[in-house]
């Protein structure tokens, strides 16, 4: 489970308790609305309430001296002794006198199938009767334990409420996720040029199938410009393939003149010159063809774990060995002997010596030349800093753009290298040259 | 020496030119059984015919690619192979390396070059060793066959790492050779760790070795590098 996972499960969660919580809040209302009768009860115990107000006993008996009774209703009241005393629209089949069976059965309910109210009163007992079947009448006890637990239950309810919301909100986010991220999905390789080809259905239907066009879009774009570029990539590739034979015959026949013994020694530095400088485009050959690779693959086609540390040991050893440095004094400082980069080996020993040589080429008079390596966070950082004359502000500038030229393509061949690697590369002037590499 | 300059070489290049001009350069060196190819199928004939104990490949063939012809080749013969080509990019080097041929070289190259890396390869394939086996460092000499070392008229063997090391660092004498390539010959590939050994073995070394150890003359430490075996021309 990743973030947008989580997030759009709590979200559900959320949403759906809220509403399940308001739902239940509004069925409980509802339930309250329907259930309340003001014509049940009310209405009776109205009755019973004026007639025991109304109701006046005199010599002869009782009397009502006000029609208080609604249509229908009848009203009867009993005496200690079980007998009707008085009595007002009284139906036939309600009997005259009552056992205390017969109180005590009909106190709460029905009287012959009368629904009844009562209302005990010092002189007897005052029974308001309804028409048959205009009310039902249902007997609701509960336990004090009811009451005590209450809270607990209601909260279990809402709990229950709660974790029904959750597997809900599980079952619809999962597909809700889905959808969405094979949509993020979609735009993430979008964003790094794959091509994408996302099922145009569902409520997405639409955003799926405009991605879906975009990356087509960018797969032609794409396409028109790496063949310009395999074009031109090729034809130098082509081009310093074709240079390199007649080049050999050049340098081997040169050499040849250069050892001839019927030649004097003129003619045979002269031979040694042609040598020299076939060498010299043997070398610019090779540099073309790197740059060309890395300007147009821009993706090393050799990669793999290298060990940095035993790398710049065996650089800075080349070039000691080779004795260009021997008016510099270099020093490596390595402080994370097993740290490792993805890259390829040959390309950045390339870099590496191109930044000592260029320390080394552009300070004639020797230097201290000062290599420190250490990790930070995932990415080792190397730092090559100089005590001499500094770069140039103007190579600095352009240190992106390839030079004109094959002299001082030292450094801006480095930096496409580092880049080419998804590295970083700084350059600065701090008492001398510093270049800061970051590499992953 | 001789018996090197005795082997049957075959060259196979599709530019006259570059084979010419490479007869001509291995006769100036010495070499004087030499063949020539200019394509794949006159290089399978020839190599039938003959018993050739080097050849040259170019790549790029009229009717087949070197790395083809090196297979049918193989199939055949198991004398060394050096690649040369006009192809200068890294992947077709390790392609040919990668298929064991046991060099490659990059059109244009030097004569001298050529001639060694021919001579090395040869040298190692038919194992005619003409190293010098003894060295002598100030007042010691060291023998590197019997694995010995000769001081003040005693003799001292060399343990079976310090001899690796020495010899090590002879091959690559006046030259510095990094820790990492020192553990690599003493203790192969997985060497990691081995830094501090080295450390032991190189003063142990340096004891057998040097005539004052603490201020050592030949075995010299590059700071944060390697190890140098210095020694003066004779």
């Amino acid at each position: 489970m990743n973030n947008t996972s989580i997030k759009i499960f709590i979200y559900f969660t959320l949403v759906s308790t809220v509403i399940a919580v308001i739902l239940l809040f509004i069925n409980f209302m509802g339930y309250a609305y329907i259930e309340s009768d003001t014509d049940g009860e009310k209405l009776p115990r109205k009755t019973l309430a004026l007639i025991s107000e109304k109701l006046i006993e005199t010599d002869s008996g009782f009397e009502l001296n006000e029609d208080v009774l609604p249509s229908g209703y009848w009203c009867i009241l009993i005496d200690e002794n079980g007998n009707i005393v008085w009595s007002q629209n009284k139906p036939d089949d309600i009997p005259e006198s009552y056992s205390l069976n017969d109180i005590a059965r009909m106190t709460r309910w029905f009287l012959n199938d009368y629904p009844v109210y009562v209302r005990t009163e010092d002189y007897g007992l005052l029974v308001v009767g309804m028409p048959k079947n205009a009310v039902g009448k249902y007997h609701m006890v509960y336990s004090e334990k009811w009451f005590d637990t209450l809270p607990q239950r209601i909260i279990s309810i809402l709990f229950i409420n709660l974790c029904f919301a959750a597997v809900l909100a599980f079952l619809f986010g999962i597909k809700l996720y889905r959808r969405l991220r094979t949509l993020t999905n979609g735009i993430s390789d979008l964003r790094y040029e794959r091509p994408v080809r996302l099922k145009e259905r569902g409520i997405f239907k639409e955003i799926s199938a405009n991605i879906n066009k975009t990356s087509e879009a960018m797969e032609r774009k794409n396409e028109k410009l790496s063949a310009r570029d395999n074009a031109r990539a090729n034809w130098i590739a082509g081009i310093s393939h074709d240079i390199r034979t007649p080049l050999s015959v050049i340098i081997g026949k040169s050499e040849e003149i250069s050892h001839s013994d019927s030649l004097d020694e003129g003619a045979k530095k002269k031979a040694m010159v042609i040598t020299a400088q076939g060498m010299k485009i043997k070398k610019l050959i090779e540099d073309m063809n790197l740059i060309s690779s890395l300007e147009y693959d821009m993706q090393p086609s050799d990669k793999k774990a290298i060990k940095i540390c035993p790398l710049l040991r065996q650089t800075v050893t080349d070039i000691i060995n080779s004795g260009i440095a021997d008016n510099c004094d270099i020093e490596l400082e390595l402080k994370d002997e097993k740290s490792t980069v993805t890259a390829d080996e040959a390309l950045i020993e390339r870099a590496i010596y191109n930044i000592i040589n260029n320390s080394i080429q552009h300070n004639k008079d020797g230097c201290k030349i000062n290599i420190t390596q250490r990790t930070k966070d995932k990415a080792t950082v190397l730092e090559i800093a100089d005590n001499g004359r500094g770069i140039p502000e103007e190579t600095i500038k352009n240190i992106a753009q390839m030079p004109c030229s094959a002299h001082g393509m030292g450094l801006p061949m480095a930096y496409r290298i580092i880049k080419a690697h998804g590295g970083n590369f700084e350059i600065t002037n701090d008492n001398g040259a510093k270049i800061r590499i970051e590499l992953y | 020496m001789q018996e090197l300059k005795n082997k049957k070489i075959l060259i196979v290049d599709d530019e006259k030119e570059i084979t010419d001009m490479l007869s001509g350069m291995l006769f100036a060196s010495g070499f004087y059984n030499i063949y020539t190819a200019y394509n794949g199928r006159d290089a399978l004939k020839i190599a039938g015919e003959q018993k050739i104990a080097l050849y040259i490949l170019d790549v790029n063939l009229p009717d087949m690619d070197g790395f083809s012809l090196f297979e049918a080749l193989r199939e055949r013969s198991e004398a060394p192979v050096i690649f040369l080509t006009a192809r200068g990019e890294g992947r077709d080097k390790i392609k040919g390396l990668g298929l064991g041929a046991d060099d490659y070289i990059v059109k244009p190259f030097l004569a001298d070059e050529l001639i060694l890396r021919i001579t090395a390869v040869l040298k190692r394939v038919y194992a005619i060793t003409e190293v010098k086996t003894k060295i002598s460092l100030s007042g010691v000499t060291v023998d590197l066959e019997a694995a010995s070392v000769n001081k003040n008229g005693k003799e001292i063997p060399l343990t079976a790492k310090e001899y690796i090391l020495l010899k090590k660092l002879w091959e690559n004498k006046n030259k510095i050779v990094t820790t990492d390539a020192l553990c690599m010959a003493a203790w192969g590939g997985d060497y990691y760790g081995y830094e501090n050994t080295l450390m032991v073995h190189i003063r142990r070394l340096r004891q057998k070795t040097e005539l004052e150890p603490s201020k050592p003359k030949h075995i010299i430490t590059a700071k944060g590098l390697g190890y140098k075996l210095v020694i003066k021309d004779e």
